[in-house]
């Protein structure tokens, strides 16, 4: 009897060591794949009438993506009044090297994307999309847009920008938001006469 | 004012443990929680007024242990009563007039070994005996399935039956406990449920899968136990801390499940399918076992659900679909002294998690409110896109139960255990070079692998005093290979100790135990393309003192003072990103402390002829509560500002009351009635405490057709549930307000009978009748869905 407890002793042992063997190594951890961050979205803009290449560049830059530092970088955007301005935008990740531009990914899937530029307190400004898909009837894709402000256009202290990015997956692209947003960002806003 | 003192005793203890300030108390505050305390007493002094006086005890069935054939005529002696009783035809017996306490029962039969037992009567208690011929020389006599185990716990414990278990067949493991009393259900979708007790759920509860502690990422509030329901015999729920003999992790209650018993019989089996109609579920068993070579048994038991889209009463869940598949396989040995059981089994899912909870941001979030449907709809399909969950669960373990000449009782158990969680999310990068390299790579994955061994030694009954000491170890690493990190790889140790000891004397119980637990985690973070380690050592000891009375027939008081702690999880030292679904970002902190609870239970327990009744109150008082606090300041990222959310430590108090009562109205009807309270408070901030649970009201009427001793068996039931807005919450954290309160009514119906020299058992029910659009403060879809609508369920049983 006494043997046979003894047995099932070792048997419980054996049973452990031999199952010691199934086991990841923890103490080496390697480091998770990159994920993909867009770390910069830079806004250029022209003035209509004004000398080319003469292109204004606006910057909101979160090097080290979400998370971690603040944003190291959030220009305001300067605008004359009575003027109009041809825009367009671009979307970076600037934590690889090189840094990968990500805005032509975009412009592939054009017809599951799309840019709403929302101007919060301002007076007298308008912001139109000008580049379209290929969904029927066409849908704004947004990377290139026109701003018009008017001569008597106003801007409250906390004036502002916001650009978000609609990712529609899985769901028609519409006039609309989509469940999925992408990029969601606001640049302060100051008008100049 | 008894309770006035009960509770600053409580708190003191409380303080004594962590060495909180106790400039914290409240005057106001604690005189709610006595009037709390005393109306529950006034409840429990209103009881005579209801009672019956003659109470039943104890029941049960003589069987042979070879075959399992009932054994009819055979004596049953209660030895301090000096009553009697002969088993029926079916080998059955009752004793309806036994008052509550410790009885010797000897159970007498020509050629067959004579079996004694000791019998803690508390409330219904049901005994299986199976006898041994006098023929068979290492033959003895197991007590095979109790009602309440032995050493009975001061604690309030509720168990459910196998027959009560059967009911919930097919259904997630969770959900097998929805109606038992101070349990309610944490649910992500249909397809994902946690228990909660009292308020208290993943890593403060603790699951012992037969016997096993289930080491998976139980972290994760979507992070449902890996279980197969099917594999389930019965289940024990422990309310409250259960540290002593189950150690840390036990803070908040312990849930027990015990898989089918070592049988030496004959070729035997069990088939059952069921269909759910709310999303076309189709589920189905097989469990075969024998008993071979005299001593030898062995079994197999194989599961698989496979499930599509739910739908509401008026939409589908898109991608809420399921499947699972699990598998067991067992080799037993059981004689006179010894039972060896070695199991393998394995737990398989993969989980489709619901399209309309994809967010990225909050303004996505508050989108998903504002309507009334999901943004994202499909057709009902049974196909899992994107996001989904692939878990894989193995568990290897041998147990040993030794039962010495003295009557001293020795058990070990090893396990080896493997979690393997990987979770897919629906972002697919934009750029194509990096699409095609993580192709099909899961966002998270994380492999789990636990070792674990645990002793308990019964010691010989010194006079009065029964008792037992264990031990505790474990090691456990966790791996991390995903595209992202939540959490880093760790190693962790640890060992527990602990000594439990139970006076008994005539109607009187006392128990007493201790514990010590030693816990040391370490940590393994790639910073700046360097490893670096850092330990966390934590430890401390857990305690608990209880006593049961029971100063009249059937009447049975109980009172339970318990201390249990819990290291901090890895999610709460080291999280540190975007908590999907609920756009939030949560922060954890290296510098927590462990978190610790005193509570203190009663409970009040009547078991008469015809009415059963069962209440408890408790209060638990957690010094070093580790909760998420909203930061001032949100997280600004290029999607958009994020609520951020900081671990950190307050105090909380959770007061509750938990009532149950059945009545047997005839030997047709039975009603019954249970309600849940619960008051949880951040005593810090002086405010509620976030996502407990509401208060909860069920009624029930359990109607049988037919006598009690026909063949057949008809029954109907109908059950009403009704949940009380959740009104207690904290301002200013929650996106959305709670929930308003929600009245569901189910019912079913079914039948046992013999066809063919055939058993049967088939239900049929309806959940949700009414088809009620609502929504469960503790849905985690509740912020974008409704919970599921109507269902009908089928379900049948074959024995074999």
């Amino acid at each position: 009897m006494r043997n046979l407890l003894k047995n099932s002793f070792s048997l419980i042992t054996a049973g452990i060591f031999l199952l010691a063997g199934c086991e990841d190594d923890p103490s080496n951890p390697v480091k998770p794949n990159e994920q993909e961050k867009i770390t910069t979205i830079v806004v250029k803009l022209n003035k209509i009438g004004a000398t080319p290449g003469d292109t204004l560049t606006f910057m909101w830059n979160d090097p080290d993506g979400e998370g971690g530092n603040t944003p190291t970088r959030i220009d305001t955007i300067v605008l004359e009044t009575g003027a109009s301005y041809n825009g367009m935008i671009q979307v970076r990740d600037e934590s690889k090297t090189p840094a990968v531009d990500l805005t032509e990914e975009i412009k592939e899937e054009k017809n599951s994307h799309q840019f709403f530029y929302t101007f919060l307190n301002v007076t007298n400004i308008g912001i139109t999309r000008e580049d379209f898909d290929t969904n029927t009837p066409p849908l704004p894709i947004g990377l290139e847009f026109k701003i018009t402000t008017a001569g008597s256009a106003t801007a409250a202290t906390n004036a502002a920008l916001n650009i978000a990015l609609s990712h529609y997956d899985g769901i028609a692209k519409s006039a609309s938001r989509s469940p999925e947003t992408d990029i969601d960002i606001t640049f302060p806003v100051k008008l100049m006469p | 004012m008894e309770c006035a003192f009960v509770y600053s005793l409580c708190r003191r203890i409380a303080i004594l443990l962590v060495g909180t300030d106790a400039s914290y108390l409240k005057t106001a505050f604690y005189m709610k929680t006595f009037l709390f305390m005393a109306a529950a007493l006034l409840l429990f002094a209103a009881q005579p007024l209801l009672c019956i006086t003659e109470p039943a005890g104890l029941s049960g069935v003589v069987l042979d242990s070879a075959s399992g054939t009932p054994l009819a005529g055979a004596s049953v002696m209660i030895q301090e009563t000096q009553k009697g009783r002969i088993t029926k035809g079916d080998g059955t017996f009752i004793f309806e007039d036994v008052v509550s306490g410790t009885y010797t029962v000897l159970i007498r039969y020509v050629g067959y070994r004579d079996f004694k037992t000791q019998v803690i009567v508390d409330h219904e208690r049901f005994l299986s005996v199976r006898l041994v011929s006098a023929m068979i020389q290492t033959g003895e006599v197991v007590v095979e399935k109790e009602r309440a185990q032995t050493g009975l716990s001061t604690q309030q414990t509720i168990i459910l039956t196998p027959a009560e278990v059967d009911e919930h067949r097919g259904q997630t493991f969770s959900e097998l406990l929805k109606d038992v009393p101070g349990v309610t259900l944490l649910q992500t979708g249909p397809s994902i449920s946690k228990p909660v007790i009292r308020g208290m759920h993943s890593q403060r509860i603790l699951i012992l899968n037969n016997d096993t502690r289930l080491e998976g990422q139980q972290w994760g509030q979507e992070h449902a136990p890996e279980i197969d329901p099917f594999a389930v015999s019965s289940v024990e729920v422990l309310k409250g801390a259960a540290s002593v003999q189950y150690g840390a992790d036990a803070i908040g209650g312990v849930i027990r499940t015990e898989h089918r018993a070592i049988n030496l019989g004959g070729f035997e089996g069990e088939f059952s399918a069921n269909l759910f109609s709310n999303n076309m579920q189709g589920s189905a068993s097989l469990l075969a076992e024998s008993g071979f070579l005299e001593n030898f048994s062995w079994r197999l038991q194989g599961s698989m659900r496979k499930a599509g889209d739910a739908q509401t009463s008026n939409y589908m869940l898109a991608n809420t679909a399921f499947e699972e598949l699990n598998g067991l396989a067992m080799l037993g040995f059981k004689n006179a002294e010894r039972e060896i059981s070695a199991t393998v089994s394995h737990f398989g899912t993969r989980l489709g998690v619901f399209s309309g909870s994809h967010i990225k941001n909050l303004s996505d979030l508050e989108r998903a409110f504002q309507s009334e449907r999901p943004l994202v709809e499909r057709e009902f399909s049974y196909q899992i896109g994107l996001p989904k969950q692939d878990i894989g669960h193995t568990t290897a373990s041998l147990r040993l139960n030794e039962r010495f000449k003295n009557s001293s009782v020795l058990t070990l158990n090893a396990a080896w255990q493997q979690n393997r969680r990987q979770e897919f999310d629906a972002h697919r990068p934009y750029s194509d070079s990096l699409a095609a390299q993580l192709e099909d790579r899961p966002a998270y994955d994380l492999s789990l692998t636990t070792y674990t061994l645990d002793g308990t030694y019964e010691h010989v009954p010194f006079k009065n005093i029964s008792g037992k000491a264990g031990v505790s170890l474990l090691r456990q690493g966790n791996v991390s290979q995903g595209r992202s990190l939540f959490v880093p790889n760790y190693r962790v140790y640890s060992g527990g100790a602990f000594v439990l000891e139970q006076w008994t004397q005539d109607n009187f119980i006392i128990n007493a135990g201790a514990r010590y637990d030693w816990r040391g985690l370490t940590s393994y973070r790639v910073i700046d393309n360097a490893i670096v380690a850092r330990d966390h050592i934590f430890q401390s000891f857990s305690g608990a003192l209880g006593a049961l009375y029971s100063w009249a027939e059937g009447w049975l008081a109980g009172v339970n003072l318990g201390t249990g702690w819990r290291p901090p999880s890895i999610n709460e030292l080291y999280a540190n990103g975007v908590h999907h679904g609920t756009a939030s970002f949560e922060i954890g902190d290296t510098e927590l402390r462990s978190e610790r609870s005193v509570n203190l239970d009663v409970t009040l327990r009547f078991t008469g002829e015809r009415l059963r009744l069962d209440i408890s109150t408790y209060i638990m008082s957690m010094p070093n509560y580790i909760v998420l606090f909203p930061e001032a300041e949100p997280t600004l990222t290029i999607r958009g500002a994020f609520p951020t959310f900081r671990y950190r430590q307050t105090e909380a108090l959770i007061r509750g009351f938990e009532a149950q009562a059945d009545y047997q109205l005839n030997h047709l009807l039975r009603l019954s009635a249970s309600t849940t309270l619960l008051r949880a408070t951040d005593i810090t901030a002086n405010e509620p405490l976030i996502y407990m649970p509401a208060d909860r009201v069920r009624l029930a009427s359990h109607f049988h057709w037919t006598e009690n001793d026909a063949t057949t068996d008809l029954f109907s039931e109908i059950a009403l549930t009704g949940v009380h807005r959740q009104e207690r919450v904290p301002q200013g954290v929650d996106y959305v307000e709670p929930p308003p309160g929600y009245f569901l009514v189910d019912v079913s119906s079914g039948a046992e009978f013999d066809f063919l020299a055939q058993r049967f058992k088939i239900t049929v029910g309806l959940t949700n009748l009414f088809n009620i659009r609502y929504r469960d403060y503790l849905s985690r879809y509740r912020y974008f869905a409704h919970d599921a609508g109507r269902n009908i369920v089928m379900r049948m049983t074959v024995p074999f």
